[in-house]
């Protein structure tokens, strides 16, 4: 039987910032805003969501006069991406094998 | 109200596999290597090297000799400049593993290279640069190997290699022939891998 996709990661913006978070150590807000196709105030909600779920963890400090948002991914979160990746894998894997 | 309704909006297994292959190719773009501390430091040791051949062995007045002399260690300075910006600029937004291993690579090599300086002086008791150039060149040869590893460039592992190689080949030659061997191995492991790197940054 197919797995259920964990629904903190099974949503396109939170799948799309765990998934550049997952190829550097730590990225800036301004970052993930630059590469993911959305509004400052969806990845800033998208962002508190995977916070709480822990998946990522967020650094907020000052550069000069500025707030500087910064996001790192933690060990729950890898290992919640690597599962979802295995299911959507295994998916497609059905989906061939019912295709023969 | 629409971010809130984005939240919610779920989506088909193909196309999450497509968001992870999007992604994957942003983080593989922007943060791909473009080669231009390479290009830089590739150019800079290159022309030192040759430089100091030609003022070594063509007879030049007092003041080209000193020109050239002031004009090699002014372009040192100011691509240690210009790399420390560069790093810092880059590092900015994002801090990848691979920039901090490379990082820790040269860093350690320039603590390594003054230690072997420390303990060829203190062990024969003189500056010998016909010992010192071929040993500094296999410690150079090292960094580039793992920097080619680190960042799976199989151009700069060669460039490497040849550096080693070409160190080798030194300890059968004169310290101005080592000069031009030296600036050779430049060529070879920083400025045709750097170029290639930079034309090839977009793709």
């Amino acid at each position: 039987m197919f797995k259920e996709l964990d629904p903190i990661l099974h949503s396109q913006v939170r799948l799309a910032i765990m998934s550049l978070l997952m190829s550097v150590k730590s990225a800036e807000f301004s970052f993930l805003l630059e590469n993911i196709n959305t509004t400052k105030g969806n990845l800033s909600f998208q962002l508190t969501k995977l916070n709480e779920a822990e998946y990522i963890n967020i650094k907020k400090s000052f550069k000069g006069n500025y707030p500087l948002t910064t996001c790192e991914v933690t060990q729950k979160g890898i290992d919640a991406y690597e599962i979802y990746v295995k299911s959507i894998d295994e998916y497609f894997k059905e989906f061939k094998n019912n295709k023969k | 109200m629409e971010t809130q309704q984005q939240n919610f909006d779920s989506f088909d297994e193909n196309q999450s596999l497509q968001v992870i292959k999007e992604m994957i190719q942003v983080s593989q773009k922007k943060l791909k290597n473009d080669g231009v501390l390479f290009i830089l430091w590739g150019w800079i040791i290159f022309y030192n090297y040759i430089s100091w051949y030609v003022i070594n062995n063509i007879v030049t007045t007092y003041q080209i000799y000193k020109g050239f002399e002031y004009f090699a260690k002014g372009i040192v300075v100011f691509a240690f400049a210009f790399s420390i910006y560069y790093i810092f600029r880059k590092s900015k937004k994002v801090t990848t593993y691979i920039g901090i291993s490379l990082r820790y690579v040269w860093i350690s090599l320039i603590v390594c290279l003054s230690l072997v300086n420390m303990i060829i002086f203190n062990t024969i008791h003189e500056f010998n640069p016909t010992l010192q150039h071929p040993i500094f060149m296999v410690l150079m040869a090292f960094a580039v190997v793992i920097t080619g590893g680190i960042l799976r460039y199989k151009l700069i592992i060669f460039g490497g290699i040849v550096f080693g190689l070409l160190a080798y080949i030194c300890i059968y030659f004169s310290v101005e022939i080592q000069m031009l061997i030296e600036a050779l191995a430049w060529l070879i492991a920083f400025i045709i891998p750097g170029h290639y790197l930079y034309a090839t940054r977009n793709s």
